[in-house]
């Protein structure tokens, strides 16, 4: 499919997860050629999380990023269509837009001044005369294959036969829609930029700890202690304790959600009382909305009560999109992507904003204890003990049309993610 | 105190993470504020690093000394060298709470946390205020440079 090379031949998906246990081998995090494999096998083959369309939201709007490690800028045509084309001069390779964001009607090599049209149209090759049957038209940006959206939110494949997106998204659409409706009908923006977080260890790690419930109220213990301080509520971690009535899902497809909607949605609604000037803020809304309205813009403003995983790159979680990059087998870099609501007054997004900081800066109270989790886990699987045990609750799992939950702290998700992870490794398959 | 021991003083007690003495350094309506951007003009429309009030920033320190904080476990040692302040160049975010002086001054920041040295430059900038007490913080603020691109753990306070 790509030119990038890997052996493949000994690899077993059986040597490194045995589903029926619940069991992961250590090495499947930091065996180099697991890595490799991966990236062929899951992040060139399925559907891949790159933008969301507010942050290109004009002709000619572009992104930098990179699709399965690859230099890539998803940019809106003057057709209005949404390309993802490979950021490299097919002379001799140098990148051709060098902007994190922009707006450009052509991208120019400054080595040696070709120029490509925003859809990739090779328009110009200087001194051309030196050229002998020069085929421009076959010298174009190499386009990304496969470009879907769903809800604004920007799919890319590498795969030219992968299966239409919304077949890929399968049940967890119906939880992008519930996300987007955060906006009480408004829509959302990317209109705070996007933060960027490194650790040293697997992807998967990330992955797993997305839809993980039965982490918080250990890994997160000193967020719930100062937050209950603040507020006097007593245990406020039970929305995901081990007898709260909150669930884990697999949603099919290695997509999977913790749904703690009926158990945390006061919890989320009252947040942003602790933000730093919220008095002001409150007080000005008061002055655009009714309280009916304020009331229901502020109590999305934490959550929208679920976590969502979209394999393998892409989780929606609080306000903002997570996309997963891994960078090597013991390097992943985590971009965080708030969204505000489009159209409301400013004090809305600004509680909004101190909310995500809240739990989710790098310097937050939430994601650095996950990273630091993390570090000890890619630390740990040094030790001589050969699996890792997902094997929580196995016993409890229910299943019905096709969807599997159980309690959310039962480790269901991470099953389930790597039973994708198995059906796209197997070479068989 | 003058301007430079408040600020120096208040870079050693970071560093020695004395950080109930660090925090009567500051008035009660004071702001602590690290942006992600350099150079975003204020930090309400904004999404930041931190953006503390008092009551935050206690949280904060809550946390650093509670022993239930595992990304500062073990904790973070660090060294501060601060260099020359002076008035910033005007203009710009002011703090909510009033303020009689704004300094500046650029600073290096080495971080050691589990066998690894991390260096981190950056801006301070504090307005101070004559109290009752003597010399308050009104606002400190962090520019970090390359904050916009990925950050490791920045749970020591910065």
């Amino acid at each position: 499919m790509s030119g990038h090379p890997m052996n493949a031949a000994n690899f077993s998906v059986g040597d490194f997860v045995d589903l029926d246990q619940g069991l992961v081998r250590k090495s499947a995090y930091y065996d180099p050629e697991v890595y490799a494999a991966e990236i062929q096998r899951i992040f060139e083959r399925t559907w891949l999380y790159v933008a969301h369309a507010s942050e290109i939201p004009e002709t000619g709007d572009y992104k930098t990023t990179e699709v399965a490690g690859r230099p890539v800028i998803v940019v809106r045509g003057a057709d209005g269509a949404i390309r993802a084309l490979q950021n490299r001069c097919r002379h001799r390779a140098a990148t051709v837009c060098q902007a994190p964001k922009g707006n450009a009607r052509f991208f120019r090599c400054e080595y040696h001044g070709w120029t490509y049209k925003n859809s990739g149209e090779l328009v110009g090759v200087t001194y051309a005369d030196a050229y002998q049957g020069l085929d421009k038209s076959q010298l174009g940006l190499q386009e990304i294959p496969r470009v879907e959206i769903y809800q604004d939110f920007v799919f890319a494949s590498l795969n030219p036969d992968v299966e239409p997106l919304l077949d890929h998204l399968g049940e967890a659409a119906k939880y992008i829609d519930l996300f987007v409706a955060q906006g009480a009908g408004r829509p959302l923006k990317a209109a705070y930029g996007t933060q960027k977080i490194r650790y040293g260890g697997n992807w998967k790690y990330q992955l797993e700890n997305g839809c993980d419930g039965y982490h918080p109220n250990f890994a997160h213990r000193s967020f719930f202690r100062v937050m209950s301080e603040r507020t006097g509520e007593e245990g406020l971690g039970s929305y995901m304790d081990g007898s709260a009535a909150a669930e884990s899902v697999s949603l099919g497809n290695g997509h999977t959600l913790l749904d703690q909607r009926n158990t945390a949605t006061e919890h989320y609604a009252e947040r942003y009382k602790a933000s730093p000037d919220v008095d002001t803020i409150v007080a000005s809304l008061r002055e655009e909305l009714s309280e009916d309205e304020i009331t229901e813009l502020l109590a999305q403003s934490t959550s929208p009560g679920f976590n969502l995983t979209v394999f393998p790159n892409l989780q929606l979680i609080g306000l903002h999109i997570r996309e997963i990059r891994p960078v090597s087998v013991n390097e992943t870099v985590v971009h965080y992507t708030p969204l505000a609501v489009d159209g409301v007054p400013d004090g809305i997004n600004q509680l909004r904003m101190r909310n995500h900081e809240l739990f989710y800066s790098a310097a937050g109270f939430g994601v650095p204890d996950d990273g630091e989790m993390f570090r000890r886990v890619s630390q740990g699987v040094g030790a001589d003990a050969e699996w890792l045990l997902l094997n929580r609750g196995q016993h409890r799992e229910k299943e019905q049309g096709g969807v599997v939950s159980a309690q959310i702290t039962d480790e269901l998700p991470q099953r389930a993610e790597w039973a994708r992870w198995a059906e796209l490794m197997d070479v068989e398959s | 105190m003058t301007t430079q021991d408040l600020i120096h003083h208040e870079n050693l007690l970071l560093d020695e993470r004395r950080y109930d003495e660090w925090l009567q350094l500051f008035t009660p309506d004071a702001r602590y504020w690290a942006p992600y951007r350099w150079d975003a003009p204020e930090p309400l429309n904004e999404m930041n690093l931190l953006y503390d009030d008092f009551p935050r920033l206690r949280e904060r320190i809550s946390r650093l000394t509670g022993g239930d904080l595992h990304s500062q476990d073990p904790a973070s040692q660090t060294v501060r060298l601060l260099g020359q302040a002076c008035a910033p160049i005007p203009g710009g975010w002011e703090p909510p709470a009033p303020f009689d002086q704004v300094v500046t001054a650029p600073f290096k920041l080495a971080e050691y946390r589990a066998e690894r040295t991390t260096e981190y430059t950056g801006r301070y900038t504090y307005w101070l205020a004559e109290t009752a007490d003597g010399l308050r913080i009104a606002a400190k603020k962090v520019q970090l440079l390359g904050a916009e691109g990925p950050l490791g753990n920045v749970t020591f306070l910065l």
